[in-house]
């Protein structure tokens, strides 16, 4: 397996999206529930062009680099397996037939979903504390700037396969 | 990659993702290495996307919160001078031998019994049953001595007795913690005085220590309270009151560990001036043996 292009940037999109959540947009003054899950819209893209294994797959490293990036996670490897989980649910609704502009938004909202059920799922386990409203609304901005940045991603995907570089 | 082999290292990297995170519950140090592997690795460069502070502001910075340290640990230290030099200023200590001493710790037991720890200890000349005051009187006596800390029972713990003189006659009384089976309700905090004698306190008065020999475990004239109520004569051989004790036990910070000091020279005899004498005899002895 040698690297692609499409790897290449896949890879370095995750790394960038995970650093901006993490640092850069907190510190530019953005409130907490203004902050996409930028992360999760870059699996999402994967997943709804390649189908569950893959987007688990790729959910998973993402969620391992999301975990990774200071503040490290606490447990390590819970938010890997959420992502995993959300990237084999977003990847049910890959349909070579349909060309709907709605799929891959409502598969971003399916796994944002995903996401924000295994954060209370955890809280209730763990006697913790969630936000429940900040993150719906967190789950809102996610799929409001994933609308727009999906198909700009699976353009750029399938351009990138036609060309064989990804 | 086939879809086959693309299952299995799914499979294989949640699993491993799985065990890392049952380690990570479990308390497996490993989990921590990796987790310093990350800020190790992405550390630097969140600094540099946060814009991390030029070293000169960031020294200055530090300067400034190490100076506000200091200046909160001076205002700490003059509060403390300046309840130290109450306390040694106050009519209690006048005239006493005392070591001061700082409460460092505090137990309220279920039991009823509240009692402080102070920092002097059988290294700096306390000994069990020394009294302890603070500047508005009689805080309690030491009970239990180690070499560098004691154990103080506070005036109104369960099983704390103190026998007073009430009033400027001094009629004899003792003062204790409201007891369970008291006939009046008393404010809380306040203390139960019941005399010895058949006389009757008066709102006001001032209750003072009688004193021991050799001052242990109380010494002579020492403040306890003031009475504030006097309970309802119901026939009863004795009378009792409420007693409001002079310091807040609440609050007790600087003390001081009365040292006793023995009596050495004997005590002379004294001729009444005021009343002209015919007779040349020896006047009584003034004041109450101690």
């Amino acid at each position: 397996m040698r690297p692609t292009l499409l790897g290449l940037l896949r890879t370095a999109y995750v790394l960038v999206a995970a650093l901006l959540v993490a640092t850069l947009l907190p510190r530019l003054g953005v409130p907490p529930r203004w902050v996409p899950d930028l992360v999760l819209v870059g699996v999402v893209a994967t997943a709804v062009l390649r189908g569950p294994v893959h987007g688990a797959l790729v959910g998973l490293l993402a969620g391992w680099v999301v975990e990774l990036v200071p503040p490290v996670g606490s447990p390590l490897g819970l938010t890997a397996l959420v992502m995993m989980v959300a990237g084999f649910v977003a990847g049910f609704f890959r349909r070579t037939s349909s060309r709907s502009r709605l799929r891959a938004p409502v598969a971003l909202l399916v796994a944002g979903v995903v996401v924000l059920a295994g954060r209370l799922a955890a809280a209730v386990v763990g006697d913790g504390s969630v936000e429940v409203v900040e993150g719906l609304w967190r789950l809102g901005v996610t799929v409001a700037l994933g609308a727009l940045l999906l198909p700009a991603f699976l353009a750029l995907d399938r351009a990138l396969v036609r060309r064989r570089l990804g | 990659m086939q879809p086959a082999a693309r299952r299995r290292l799914l499979v294989v990297l949640a699993s491993l993702t799985l065990a890392l995170l049952l380690a990570d519950l479990a308390g497996w140090a490993g989990a921590d290495r990796l987790r310093s592997v990350g800020g190790l690795v992405l550390g630097p460069v969140q600094r540099a996307l946060s814009g991390a502070p030029h070293d000169e502001l960031a020294a200055v910075q530090a300067e400034n919160v190490r100076l506000r340290t200091v200046a909160a640990e001076q205002q700490h230290r003059l509060d403390e001078l300046g309840r130290l030099e109450e306390l040694l200023g106050s009519g209690v200590t006048t005239g006493r031998t005392l070591v001061p001493a700082r409460v460092v710790a505090t137990d309220v037991s279920p039991l009823g019994g509240r009692s402080v720890t102070i920092d002097v200890g059988s290294r700096d000349g306390v000994r069990p049953d020394s009294t302890v005051v603070a500047a508005d009187g009689l805080v309690g006596r030491v009970t239990a001595v180690s070499p560098w800390t004691a154990d103080v029972q506070v005036l109104g713990s369960a099983g704390s007795v103190v026998a007073v003189r009430v009033g400027p006659a001094g009629t004899l009384a003792t003062v204790s913690p409201p007891a369970a089976g008291d006939s009046e309700s008393r404010p809380r905090g306040s203390l139960r005085l019941t005399g010895v004698v058949p006389a009757t306190p008066v709102v006001g008065d001032v209750v003072r220590t009688l004193g021991s020999v050799d001052e242990t475990p109380y010494a002579a004239g020492i403040v306890v309270g003031t009475v504030t109520a006097v309970d309802p004569d119901r026939g009863q051989l004795t009378r009792s009151a409420t007693v409001r004790p002079a310091i807040d036990v609440d609050a007790i910070d600087v003390v001081g560990v009365l040292v006793p000091t023995a009596r050495s020279t004997t005590r002379p005899t004294t001729r009444p001036t005021t009343r002209p004498t015919t007779l040349a005899t020896t006047g009584p002895t003034t004041g109450a043996p101690r």
